[in-house]
């Protein structure tokens, strides 16, 4: 699977490290909602199909950003801003 | 009086016919990054002409230039390269002499051992000389600078030396009696 890193252009996925969900909100700073925090850090859709998410290219520039795949079939939909 | 050591003095050397694999040291590095809008031109004003990607070195005189990331570029020169003195001030300049160890990879079977090392087309035709690839050996990040058509320096944190250079030299095995 090749990953288009913003700088480096097309690059093989063994250089980049997946950083999680990137469609989920944070709660914000300061929140007490303990189950707000709970959902973020514990819960996850898991989704078959189009998926945003983290990852850094942690082997080239070390440059994180979002990416747009589908989890069935590795399509890359690009990096989302 | 302190002496410099080798971080590779305890690695075992590579002995082959096609192919020449050696540490190669004398050289300055010095990492600088700025978030400025006007860094680069204040950087160039000092080093001259920037790399115009990442998959491009630029050689001034005796200073070859990498660009690493965004606003982040590598300066290896010679021993006595003053450009982290001349740019103190100007920019955040770190300097990397002592964490980086030039390893040299030099003959024909070159391409095709590094193939078998990193995820990166090698072919002739796309990393020509002048290329540069951050990628990884070995699980370790490292630089690889394209030298010439058959010569490629990587450069390999101090602390990884030893580990990427068995890497290597293992890869380099099968080439080591090949005339």
């Amino acid at each position: 699977m090749m990953i288009p890193c913003p700088h480096c252009g097309d690059r093989d996925v063994s250089e980049f490290r997946y950083g999680g969900d990137a469609s989920k909100q944070r709660p914000a700073h300061g929140t007490g909602d303990l189950k707000a925090w709970h959902d973020y850090v514990f819960l996850f859709e898991n989704p078959k199909g189009p998926h945003t998410e983290y990852w850094q290219h942690v082997l080239g520039c070390r440059r994180w950003f979002k990416l747009a795949r589908n989890t069935a079939t590795n399509e890359i939909g690009g990096v989302v801003s | 009086m302190l002496e410099r050591r080798s971080a590779l003095a305890s690695a075992k050397p590579y002995v082959g016919s096609t192919l020449k694999i050696a540490e190669r040291p004398g050289f300055t590095l010095t990492q600088v990054a700025g978030l400025s809008p006007d860094f680069e031109t204040k950087l160039s004003t000092v080093v001259g002409p920037l790399p115009e990607t990442v998959a491009r070195a630029q050689v001034n005189d005796a200073r070859t230039l990498f660009r690493l990331g965004p606003g982040q570029f590598w300066i290896v020169g010679p021993e006595t390269d003053d450009a982290a003195a001349k740019l103190q001030g100007q920019c955040a300049v770190t300097p990397l002499n002592s964490s980086r160890v030039r390893v040299s990879l030099e003959g024909a079977p070159a391409r095709e051992a590094l193939s078998r090392l990193m995820p990166v087309d090698l072919h002739p035709s796309v990393f020509t000389p002048g290329g540069v690839a951050l990628t990884g050996i070995h699980h370790t990040p490292v630089t690889v600078h394209c030298a010439a058509e058959n010569a490629f320096d990587i450069y390999v944190m101090r602390t990884f030396a030893v580990t990427v250079w068995e890497a290597i030299t293992d890869a380099a095995r099968l080439f080591a009696d090949r005339s």
